[in-house]
């Protein structure tokens, strides 16, 4: 065979044999300051962070496929990374993912978003905004203030009796915050609410037709507003319970294991309201509900 | 009991048996069970790592099947069925004080599995798959047994199990990680 | 140059897959598990049909959820049972499929409020089509959700207009609908930003 035959011969059979996975690995590492701003967006995969004593940001990329691109862009006070598709195009069938997995500084702040890319974050003491569409969202707080939000993942913060102020958003995920002392803000439509907070100062929870269910000590000055349109609302205070409750549902059921019974209130439904003051008062209470339950205890 | 053995007409004799077993007809159910044992007993083997659990986790899912029987409805297979009771079964297990011991020992223990199957063709490689899968961290095994083994996609799996899509996917690409370190060589580029 | 076309990951073109797709997928247990099965059938009981929605405080209470908790029971609850959940696959969602929820007369929201939203509901739309089948199977279930809870709002508010607990409701579930909207919109897309 000649030489040009046996190149062309080759050439043929190069294209003739299906493409490998062209995984790319990518690896930066910059230094920055210690309360740096990490953003990261990413649309499918994973985005993994975890914390070092380092003032360093350092990134592990694993793409799918070789048509991604990184965007990598870092100064000292900011690091900014997102994924990026050059057609924009993320079809119904697309596998190809990026799992990008990064050490931050303790204190860095971070800017989270992905539409299915599942979020998790260990060890971080600075703000946080984690944003997804459908993906899961894991968190720790400590001191600084934290906002987990995803439309149907899950949402787990867990405290460390640190006084962080927590939001959490969902629509039909779940919210689950534990180890929490100091403000929540919880709101989902129709997924749950659960959270266990200590030295409970500002809670507001929120639902349209999710359940709610709060387990709280609350400071003497604290302030708790529920309220849901058709979920169940379910409240358990830590004893010694000093605080003033205003309870009302314009349909639905109030039970309460304290002292005072509800009363009926209007004329116009079968609503009721429950008003009383518990121990000293001070703290004071809020629910509201148009049809949800309503149940308050101390144990 | 007329134990099914025409393999031309398995398809058909299915159907038949789970409508027979649906009714109450335990010999239906048992040959149902003659059928699809393999499958499920692979499943929750491979998930656990053990095979006494396994067994147990069999038992249980076909207990449980037997159950639920008369809301089968057909959309998805019947072995997709078991399958989906099964890794309920397992998942509830390891939630279990019992089946925390479980996990730490076959994580501690690594490839320690008692394992029976058809031999394989290819001695090594296998065989150091099983190994390495049943070395897994629970998550990331999971997600391999249902996708890599048993091809449901992701969007399957992910509900089998309980968690969402992105999750499955991060966790097969840790397994995918964990099981190149173990297996040494392994390129998948 | 080649024109095969990515499609779901395919276990060939990852060996490790591909030798899992190998292993054998029926093992045979040491011993008949049959015998230990067979004794326990007859103290189980049989579930004569699938059991009731997960949303019986919402049907006791007569709000008009019916429609959607039927919808719901599946889509929503975690690892469902399979006995009773049957795994229906997501309906294909369109950004036509988006109806924003209307609020009725009593509801005190404003005209700028409302043109507000569905200029953002807009740019929803185009992002909508971009999401998975469940999550787009999600968010129209959900929307179904909050559009009863708005309908049952205004019927108790045509009975007690001045009633500032059902209006406050009112405007919660309206920020909610917002909060849905603009996370979807803000959410990274991907695309290059260079031109």
């Amino acid at each position: 065979m000649s030489t040009r035959n046996a190149w062309l011969a080759a050439a043929i059979l190069a294209a003739a044999v299906p493409p490998a996975i062209a995984e790319q690995q990518i690896n930066k590492r910059v230094n920055v300051a210690p309360d740096a701003t990490v953003e990261v967006s990413n649309v499918q995969g994973s985005v993994t962070i975890t914390t070092w004593d380092r003032n360093e940001v350092e990134l592990v990329a694993d793409l799918e496929n070789d048509r991604d691109e990184l965007e990598f862009e870092a100064t000292e006070r900011s690091v900014r990374i997102e994924v990026e598709r050059p057609n924009g195009k993320y079809g119904r069938d697309d596998e190809d993912d990026a799992y990008l997995t990064l050490r931050v500084p303790s204190r860095a702040r971070l800017i989270v978003d992905t539409v299915s890319a599942e979020i998790g974050v260990t060890g971080a003491r600075g703000e946080q905004n984690l944003e997804s569409v459908s993906g899961e969202v894991r968190t720790q707080a400590f001191d600084a203030p934290v906002r987990a939000t995803s439309v149907s993942g899950e949402v787990t913060v867990t405290g460390n009796g640190g006084k962080a102020a927590v939001t959490t958003e969902n629509v039909s995920g779940t919210s689950t915050v534990t180890g929490v002392r100091g403000n929540y803000h919880g709101e989902v439509v129709s997924g749950e609410i659960n959270a266990v907070i200590a030295a409970g100062q500002q809670l507001e929870l929120s639902s349209v037709s999710g359940d709610i269910n709060l387990q709280a000590e609350l400071t003497p000055s604290a302030r708790v507003e529920m309220g849901s349109v058709s979920g169940t609302i379910t409240l358990k205070i830590k004893p010694p319970v000093n605080a003033d409750f205003d309870v009302e549902s314009f349909s639905g059921d109030i039970t309460s294991c304290f002292g005072p019974k509800a009363r009926d209130t209007s004329k116009y439904s079968p609503g009721s309201e429950l008003n009383f003051t518990q121990g000293s008062g001070g703290a004071r209470v809020e629910i509201e509900t148009l049809s949800g339950e309503i149940s308050l205890c101390d144990r | 009991m007329p134990l099914v053995t025409n393999l031309a007409s398995d398809v058909e004799s299915g159907a038949e048996l789970v409508t027979r077993a649906s009714r109450g007809d335990e010999g239906a159910f048992e040959a149902l069970y003659r059928q699809h044992v393999g499958r499920v007993y692979g499943l929750c083997l491979r998930m656990t790592g053990q095979a006494e659990s396994a067994e147990d986790l069999t038992q249980d899912t076909f207990v449980s099947a037997w159950r639920s029987l008369p809301g089968y409805e057909g959309r998805s297979s019947f072995s997709t069925w078991l399958h989906r009771i099964a890794v309920n079964a397992v998942l509830a297990r390891r939630r279990s004080p019992q089946g925390r011991n479980e996990i730490s020992m076959t994580d501690d223990q690594g490839g320690q599995m008692d394992f029976e199957g058809e031999p394989a063709m290819d001695e090594a490689t296998p065989i150091d798959i099983e190994r390495a899968i049943a070395a897994l961290p629970p998550g990331a095994r999971d997600v391999v047994v249902l996708h890599g083994i048993y091809g449901y996609s992701h969007e399957e799996a992910a509900g089998m199990l309980g968690v969402a899509v992105g999750t499955c996917k991060a966790q097969l690409h840790r397994a995918r990680h964990l099981m190149r370190a173990r297996m040494g060589t392994e390129n998948a580029t | 140059m080649n024109t095969i076309p990515f499609g779901p990951r395919n276990p060939s073109e990852d060996p490790l897959l591909a030798k899992a797709a190998e292993l054998p997928k029926e093992v045979e247990p040491q011993r008949d598990l049959w015998p230990g099965i067979a004794a326990r059938l007859g103290e189980a009981p049989r579930r004569a049909e699938p059991r009731g929605s997960r949303w019986p405080m919402a049907l006791a209470a007569g709000v008009l959820v019916a429609s959607v908790s039927a919808l719901l029971t599946w889509s929503l609850v975690r690892a469902p049972d399979p006995a009773t959940q049957p795994q229906a696959v997501a309906t294909d969602y369109q950004a036509a499929d988006i109806v924003p929820v209307s609020y009725g007369p009593n509801s005190g929201l404003t005209a700028q409020e409302l043109v507000a939203r569905d200029e953002l509901v807009v740019r929803f739309r185009e992002k909508f089509t971009t999401l998975r089948p469940e999550t787009r199977d999600a968010i129209v279930k959900n929307l179904a959700i909050m559009q009863a809870a708005a309908d049952e709002i205004d019927a108790a508010l045509a009975k007690d207009p001045a009633s500032g607990m059902l209006k406050g409701m009112l405007v919660g579930t309206y920020k909610q609908e917002l909060q849905l909207y603009s996370t979807v919109v803000t959410s990274s897309d991907g695309t290059t930003r260079r031109t």
